[in-house]
């Protein structure tokens, strides 16, 4: 990913992987930022004890902002209103400032973005706030859609110029930052649910010993029964489609109840471990193919799962 | 009943409501003070897979889950307005689209919360008594609902299981059970009881 400074994303627990464990191993495989979301997840990293430098984006007009510029947390601002509030917290915010290419969310509307703009760096020689950056999403629609909200974000980034910006920008979160060099800019946003299956230079899981992807097991308890249910994160709706791993044979998933769902019957004793997902080139499916098979992502299952179920491959 | 107001920070809350399960449970010839051990579970992290299968059945009554009035709801924060004109693409794979120009509301709720993804472009929620459409692909922290011309105030707080219909709403688009869906709402989300 270099020369691009590389911001470790942390947020929803580290995507169900354990907030502060993870915020550690990427600090110590030196992430440059950590995206946390919001303050109170910055703050949590602060107390405990994690100074890597941080960046929190989504706001409430409650949030603590001036928590966020005594602790060092650097904060997206998307309106005026909320660079006001922003700038008034004693300190210097230091401020990425947010464009709208097209997602439609916290992000300035285009047209609003010149007026936008001219306050922050007004603010920034009135010694308020530092402006350190441009930023922005991208939808994943398409190349096409994702190349003209690149377009979008370089004239963005020109018009804050014309003021006086001087700060770096970043728009590519994961999938982009691998398939779309100019969209890396100076900096790129990686969840850390990635890191297991994405070639980051200097950034590989092994090296990170983040124990990622998971793999998730738990256990024949009677005849026919495994102690997993939907109320540990294992999608109901995969019952009479998913398949479990055990003693090297597979077994569908005939009901999902609440805590212990029921499988076909074969070769295996109460006690016997069953693997519900594991890694790639094992016979239990994959986490993205048992995701696949209700529509949906490994980041639902993934922050779904209860921490007390889970068990993590090394 | 709950000091919410005086917090810093984003609000995302599961409120149970005490009317409710006293009423619920009365219709099974129940008190409160009979369950209450029970329903301490419900206030701790991963509180209910320590239960039996018998308990987690009164849990359903007790919450309205399936059968009876629902005594929970999910509550999120409007965290941006913004108007918006006509064929405006909306989140991740731009599967939202605006039909007319509309105030666009950003939530901090998101599927990481426990709503489910799949309700994507399906869901409604209510700010106040109004509901108002979800638009466009639910998010791991946010989502986003079309507000028509409404402006209600940044913070305001928006419902997501609101009603018995509410949640047999989320129930049909998902697939889950209403149990499952009470259960999927993660650690993030701070548990209240209120009135």
């Amino acid at each position: 990913m270099a020369p691009s400074k590389v911001m470790a994303v942390v947020k929803a627990d580290a995507y169900g992987h354990g907030l502060v464990d993870m915020a550690r191993a990427a600090s110590e495989a030196d992430c440059d930022f950590l995206g946390v979301l919001d303050i109170e997840t910055g703050l949590k990293l602060r107390n405990a004890g994690i100074e890597t430098p941080a960046f929190a984006w989504l706001h409430s007009p409650n949030s603590d902002f001036a928590g966020a510029v005594r602790m060092g947390i650097d904060l997206s601002a998307g309106s005026l209103s909320e660079l006001e509030l922003i700038a008034r917290a004693p300190g210097r915010a230091q401020v990425h400032l947010k464009i709208d290419t097209g997602l439609s969310r916290n992000g300035c509307r285009p047209e609003l973005w010149e007026a936008f703009t001219e306050r922050a760096l007004e603010l920034e020689k009135a010694g308020e706030i530092d402006v350190v950056a441009v930023w922005s999403h991208l939808s994943g629609t398409s190349d096409e859609e994702d190349s003209l909200a690149i377009q979008k974000f370089e004239v963005a980034v020109a018009q804050a110029e014309r003021f006086g910006f001087k700060g770096y920008r970043h728009i590519a979160s994961s999938p982009a930052a691998f398939a779309i060099s100019e969209s890396r800019y100076e900096m790129v946003r990686i969840g850390v649910s990635a890191f297991g299956t994405s070639p980051i230079a200097g950034l590989a899981a092994s090296e990170l010993d983040l124990g990622i992807p998971m793999k998730v097991t738990a256990e024949v308890i009677a005849d026919g029964v495994i102690s997993i249910g939907f109320l540990h994160g294992y999608f109901s709706n995969l019952e009479g489609l998913a398949r479990v791993e055990i003693n090297g044979k597979l077994y569908l998933v005939n009901r999902i109840g609440p805590l212990a769902s029921t499988i076909d019957p074969g070769d295996y004793e109460v006690g016997d471990t069953v693997i519900v997902f594991g890694t790639e080139g094992e016979l239990a499916p994959t986490a993205e193919s048992l995701c696949e098979l209700v529509g949906t992502v490994t980041d639902e299952l993934f922050t779904g799962l209860k921490a007390n179920l889970t068990s993590y491959s090394n | 009943m709950n000091n919410s107001e005086q917090q810093k920070g984003l609000r995302r809350e599961l409120r149970f409501s005490r009317s409710k399960v006293d009423r619920n449970l009365a219709a099974h010839g129940l008190k409160y003070v009979e369950v209450k051990p029970l329903l301490q579970a419900l206030l701790e992290e991963n509180g209910l897979l320590g239960l039996y299968g018998s308990e987690l059945l009164l849990l359903e009554k007790a919450l309205g889950l399936g059968a009876g009035e629902l005594a929970i709801d999910l509550v999120g924060e409007l965290v941006s307005v913004k108007r918006v004109p006509a064929g405006t693409k909306v989140s991740y794979g731009y599967l939202g689209q605006t039909e007319g120009s509309t105030n666009l509301g950003l939530v901090a709720i998101g599927f990481s919360d426990g709503i489910p993804r799949n309700a994507t472009n399906q869901f409604e929620v209510k700010v106040g008594e109004n509901g108002f459409s979800g638009i466009g692909r639910i998010a791991m922290d946010q989502c986003v609902i079309d507000l028509g011309d409404a402006n209600p105030r940044l913070g305001s707080e928006v419902s997501f299981f609101n009603s018995n219909s509410s949640l047999e709403t989320w129930v049909k688009i998902s697939g889950f059970t209403p149990l499952e869906i009470f259960g999927r709402i993660t650690a993030r989300v701070k548990r209240v009881w209120v009135a």
